[in-house]
């Protein structure tokens, strides 16, 4: 096994480890926690199939940016602690095995075409890409995430004005 | 390392996280369930644009794209979080020192 098939093996197993704490885990921490260790092998993947500069973008986002968040959140309003429902538990299993069981069938059976031409995955490419071909895509993405912000501040603040005052924002 | 083991990674991470959509009944959870398929349509566009050997850039712009449009729903979400903890008043319950 060489360097880059030993890296993905282990970055599949972090991520597939991590996504199982967040479905499987008990307690909002536990499931932060597990999504990011996921992510970060998400990351370690996309790293041994030479997606360096995705591979950085999916850590510093969804593995060190939003965990954050999502713990501050759930540190200033813990969850409420449901017991969990047999039934719905059953019912996740299922669906979950189905589709592995269907997507797996459908990765096998589909004729994927063979590798071939340059890989433009350096982050020059991208960056080139990005500003010429894709420039109304990244301006779009960063209206996105604008909006986002604005739109989460605004419903914090209107939810602070129904409590009575800013001190109540979180 | 073909492209069938990265899309199989992919299909566990996408039914893993719908299981926990279906089973997990917060709004965080919920949240951390849809990053993960999220995260699975990442893997997987990186993957069939890389390992196929075509477009490889424009594949990642395509990746980059969904990077953004899932932080940006994670930023939502947690406002919309937040904000109904602190109509219900379990933001102030469960804070650190109260």
């Amino acid at each position: 096994m060489n360097w880059a098939g030993f890296v993905f093996g282990a970055s599949a197993t972090i991520a597939i480890l991590g996504a199982a704490i967040v479905a499987l885990g008990r307690g909002a921490a536990a499931a932060i926690a597990g999504f990011a260790f996921s992510m970060v092998g998400v990351a370690g993947v996309c790293l041994a199939i030479g997606d360096d500069f995705l591979a950085i973008l999916i850590v510093l986002l969804l593995s060190a940016a939003l965990p954050a968040g999502l713990l501050a959140a759930a540190r200033l309003a813990p969850p409420a602690s449901q017991p969990p429902q047999r039934s719905r538990i059953a019912a996740a299993v299922l669906i979950g095995a189905a589709t592995f069981v269907a997507l797996v069938t459908l990765i096998v059976r589909t004729p994927w075409p063979p590798a071939g031409g340059a890989r433009e995955v350096a982050a020059s490419w991208i960056g080139w890409r990005l500003m010429t071909d894709a420039v109304v895509a990244l301006e779009l993405v960063g209206a996105l995430l604008a909006v986002a912000a604005l739109g989460a501040l605004a419903l914090a603040r209107a939810a602070s004005r129904s409590r009575g005052g800013p001190d109540h924002v979180p | 390392m073909t492209l069938t083991y990265a899309l199989v990674v992919a299909a566990a991470l996408f039914a893993l996280g719908l299981g926990s959509f279906v089973g997990r009944r917060t709004m965080l959870g919920a949240l951390l369930a849809f990053e993960l398929m999220m995260a699975s349509a990442i893997l997987a566009v990186a993957a069939i644009t890389t390992l196929s050997g075509a477009q490889s850039a424009q594949g990642q712009v395509v990746a980059v794209v969904l990077v953004g449009a899932a932080t940006a729903a994670g930023v939502l979400v947690l406002g919309a979080y937040l904000a109904s903890a602190a109509g219900d008043g379990t933001a102030e319950e469960g804070a650190p020192g109260s």
